[in-house]
């Protein structure tokens, strides 16, 4: 399924660039953050189909949504960001929704 | 391991990998264009897919429908993927767009109702609607 699946990913990408045309903005950091991303997504999208593979869709895909914690908390730990009191009451709804699915 | 915790314990991961994407994603789009971040990401999709299938010895499991559905999935996904970043481009708010984002489980969870027939439990559905609202709140 990985492999069918980025069958589809990729070419998409090269059917945008005919499209709207090569991206001729190229920044090193940029590029170097942008490649981790594709390889750090690709990763996470095995454990997903391994995640699917025995788990029903409705629920794997709600626990999946849950992402935006680990932003979260990288944002304020990586990037210094601060998080607001709903971001707060968010993480605690999120615990809450993985203690739920744990039983 | 069972089969609960198995799927618990990569959907965890998966949250984990897609957490950290968005960061190493931000900092990437920082200061290049959404497509050209979006090219960045998808050399890193193949360094990542093309070692697995040589180590695979490019055996892939043929199946006409399951190649029809994975492909449908690669393009939907990429298209959702491209669209997120183009409504940060078009000026939409991170606020509003991620919180709208983050609500797509409540389609899933229809289509998997009405599609594949599947039924979950009290305490899971109160789960999926404790993380739809976490979702909703954290992406403010």
């Amino acid at each position: 399924v990985a492999f069918w699946w980025s069958f589809g990913y990729v070419p998409l990408t090269f059917v945008l660039i005919c499209i709207k045309g090569f991206p001729r903005d190229f920044n090193f950091n940029c590029a170097f953050y942008s490649l981790s991303a594709g390889v750090i997504g690709q990763l996470a999208a095995l454990a997903f189909y391994v995640a699917l593979s025995s788990g029903m869709l409705s629920v794997v895909t709600t626990l999946s949504s849950l992402y935006p914690l680990v932003t979260v908390i990288l944002a304020v730990a990586w990037l210094k960001e601060r998080i607001n009191k709903r971001q707060v009451i968010g993480v605690a709804f999120a615990l809450f929704a993985i203690v739920l699915f744990c039983l | 391991m069972n089969t609960m915790a198995r799927w618990l314990i990569f959907s965890l991961l998966e949250d984990f990998l897609w957490g950290v994407w968005a960061i190493f994603f931000k900092l990437g789009a920082r200061h290049m264009s959404s497509l050209g971040a979006k090219l960045w990401e998808t050399v890193g999709f193949a360094l990542v897919i093309l070692p697995l299938f040589i180590y695979m010895e490019f055996s892939v499991v043929w199946s006409g429908l399951g190649f029809t559905y994975s492909i449908l999935g690669g393009i939907t996904g990429g298209l959702g993927n491209y669209f997120f970043f183009n409504a940060f481009s078009k000026g939409g708010k991170a606020s509003v767009v991620t919180a709208l984002i983050a609500t797509s489980p409540v389609l899933t969870i229809s289509c998997a109702y009405v599609l594949l027939h599947e039924r979950i439990s009290l305490l899971e559905a109160t789960g999926c609607l404790c993380a739809i609202i976490a979702a909703v709140l954290i992406t403010d």
